[in-house]
C-alpha cells in the first residue's frame, strides 16, 4: 500500500524546551487518523512539520514518496491544510480567497470553488467579505480551502474549533464522503474524542513530544480509555 | 498558470483590493491636477516664473520623495510584517520560499511602477488642460523621469522588505521605516560622505540624465542601485527563508 506520509526521526525543540521529539509515525493512503493529546503537547508542531509551515530541528518528511525539504513544490502540491489562519485576505470573499488558491492549480476545473462552497455550505455566503464571517464560518472555508484542488492528503488542525451542530456533522459527513469516493488519507488533530472515534481508523497520541501509535478498537476499548491510560502511564 | 505568475496575481489582488493602495491611486491621479490648477489658474506669481516641465518635476518629486516610499512601507509592512501577525505569510501551496518571497517584492514593484505611469499620465492631461504652453517633448521627458524614478524606489522597496520582516509587530515595522528614512535625510547634513551611501539620495537620480552627466556616472549610479537592490533582496530572503508560522 503507498504511503501518504512518513516521517522518520522528526524533532523540532523551541527554546522553552517544548516541541517533539523523535517523531516517526507512517500512515498509508486512506487512513484516517487522529492525533490526540494534552494542551502544549505538540501537535500542531507536528502538523506544521507535515507541511513544511515549520522545519524540524531533524529528521525527514515524506509525502507521498518525495521528500518534503528537498523538493517542497512536488511534495506540497497533492496536500491540503487548514492549520491556523483561515483566509490568506479577510477584505475578500471566500470566492476570491479560494479563487487565488485556485490559481497554483491549473488543472482544477472552476466549478471546483463552487463545489466546495455547496459541500462547506458556504455557497450563499460566497460574496460576503470573509472578515465579517463568525468562527464557525472562517472554519468552514478553511474546510474549503483544504480541499480545494482535490487533494490526496488533507490535514487539518482542529477543524471542529468554533463549528456549530450543523457543521459538526456537515464535517463529519465531508469527510466521510470524500474518503469513501476518493481514497483521500486524512490526519486530524481535535479534542472532540468522540468526533474522532466516528472517523478514524488509527490514533498518534503525542504526550510530551512523543508519539504513540493506535489502531481504533482495539480490545474493545473506547478511544477516552485507551487515551487517559497512555497519559497516566506517561505521567 | 505558471508559480510565479499566479502568485504575482494573488500578491497583486490583495494589494489593490485594499482601500489604502486606492486612496494612494486616488492622490497619484488629483495631485497633479491640483498643483496645476492651483499654479495656473490662481496666479501665484512666484510659481509663474517657472517653465512648466520644472512644475512636472517638481510634482514628480513630491511623488518619489514623499508619496511613493509612504505607500512602499505601508504595502511592505501588509505583505510581511502583517501577514506574519495574521499567521499568513507562508501558505500551504505549490509554491516555493524564494519564489513566495520574489513574487511579493514584484507585486509592491508592480503597483509603484502603476502609480508613477498614473503621475505621468496626471501631469501630462492636466498640462494639456492648464499650461498654456504644452510641448510634445515634455510628454517624453516627464516619462522618461518616471520610468528612471522606478529603480531608486524598487531598491527602496526591498530595504523596507528587509525591515518589515525584522520586526514583528506592523505598527512598528512602519514607524520604524519612517524614522529611519527620516534620518537618512538628516545624516548626510552631519556626515556628508554617507550621502552616496544611502538610497534615499537616489531617488531623484532622474535628474542626473537630463544634467549632462557622464555615461560613466550614469553607469556608477545604475550599477550602485543594482547592487544595493541585491544585497537587500538577499538579505531580505534569508531572514524570509528562515520564517516560521
Amino acid at each position: 500500500m503507498e504511503k501518504a506520509l512518513v516521517m522518520t526521526g522528526v524533532t523540532k525543540l523551541f527554546s522553552t524546551g517544548r516541541g517533539i521529539k523523535d517523531i516517526n509515525l507512517s500512515v498509508n493512503q486512506g487512513d484516517i487518523i487522529g492525533i490526540l493529546g494534552p494542551n502544549g503537547a505538540g501537535k500542531t508542531t507536528l502538523l506544521k512539520c507535515m507541511t513544511g509551515l515549520t522545519k524540524p530541528t531533524k529528521g525527514k518528511i515524506e509525502l507521498f514518496g518525495i521528500n518534503l525539504d528537498g523538493n517542497f513544490k512536488m511534495a506540497i502540491r497533492p496536500i491540503g491544510a487548514l492549520i491556523g489562519a483561515m483566509a490568506v485576505a479577510e477584505n475578500m470573499t471566500p470566492y476570491q480567497n479560494l479563487k487565488m488558491s485556485a490559481r497554483f492549480y491549473p488543472e482544477i476545473p472552476k466549478t471546483a470553488i463552487d463545489a466546495v462552497l455547496q459541500l462547506t455550505g458556504l455557497f450563499q455566503h460566497r460574496n460576503e467579505k470573509i472578515s465579517t464571517f463568525s468562527m464557525g464560518m472562517k472554519q468552514r472555508f478553511g474546510i474549503a480551502s483544504a480541499l480545494l484542488a482535490k487533494p490526496r492528503l488533507v490535514i487539518l488542525d482542529e477543524p471542529t474549533n468554533g463549528l456549530d451542530i450543523e457543521g459538526l456533522l456537515l464535517l463529519r459527513q465531508a469527510i466521510q464522503e470524500v474518503a469513501r469516493q476518493s481514497g483521500v488519507t486524512f490526519v486530524i488533530s481535535s479534542h472532540h474524542l468522540s468526533e474522532l472515534e466516528q472517523l478514524c481508523n488509527r490514533y498518534c497520541f503525542i504526550i510530551n513530544g512523543k508519539a504513540q501509535l493506535y489502531e481504533a478498537n482495539i480490545n474493545g476499548q473506547s478511544l477516552e480509555e485507551v487515551y487517559v491510560k497512555a497519559v497516566e502511564a506517561a505521567n | 498558470m505558471n508559480t510565479i505568475v499566479a502568485n504575482s496575481y494573488n500578491e497583486l489582488q490583495k494589494l489593490v483590493t485594499r482601500r489604502v493602495t486606492k486612496l494612494f491611486f486616488g492622490v497619484a491621479l488629483s495631485i497633479p491636477f491640483i498643483v496645476k490648477l492651483v499654479v495656473n489658474k490662481l496666479f501665484i506669481t512666484d510659481w509663474m516664473a517657472l517653465p512648466s516641465e520644472n512644475i512636472n518635476f517638481s510634482i514628480l518629486d513630491l511623488f518619489i520623495t514623499i508619496i511613493l516610499p509612504l505607500f512602499i512601507f505601508i504595502a511592505a509592512t501588509y505583505l510581511f510584517t502583517g501577514e506574519s501577525e495574521r499567521g499568513t505569510l507562508l501558505i500551504v501551496r505549490p509554491i516555493s520560499r524564494i519564489e513566495l518571497y520574489l513574487t511579493k517584492t514584484a507585486a509592491i514593484s508592480i503597483i509603484i511602477m502603476f502609480q508613477l505611469l498614473m503621475t505621468w499620465l496626471s501631469i501630462i492631461i492636466s498640462s494639456v488642460l492648464f499650461d498654456q504652453s504644452f510641448h510634445f517633448s515634455s510628454l517624453l521627458t516627464s516619462l522618461a523621469a518616471s520610468l528612471l524614478s522606478w529603480v531608486p524606489l524598487i531598491v527602496l522597496t526591498s530595504l523596507a522588505i528587509v525591515l518589515a520582516l525584522l520586526v514583528n509587530s506592523s505598527v512598528l515595522a512602519i514607524s520604524s521605516m519612517i524614522f529611519l528614512y527620516l534620518l537618512m535625510f538628516v545624516l548626510p547634513y552631519l556626515f556628508p560622505n554617507v550621502m552616496y551611501l544611502l538610497p534615499s539620495s537616489y531617488l531623484d537620480w532622474y535628474m542626473q540624465w537630463f544634467r549632462n552627466m557622464s555615461i560613466q556616472w550614469l553607469i556608477q549610479t545604475f550599477t550602485y542601485l543594482c547592487s544595493s537592490f541585491a544585497l537587500y533582496f538577499c538579505t531580505g530572503y534569508f531572514i524570509f527563508s528562515k520564517k516560521e508560522v
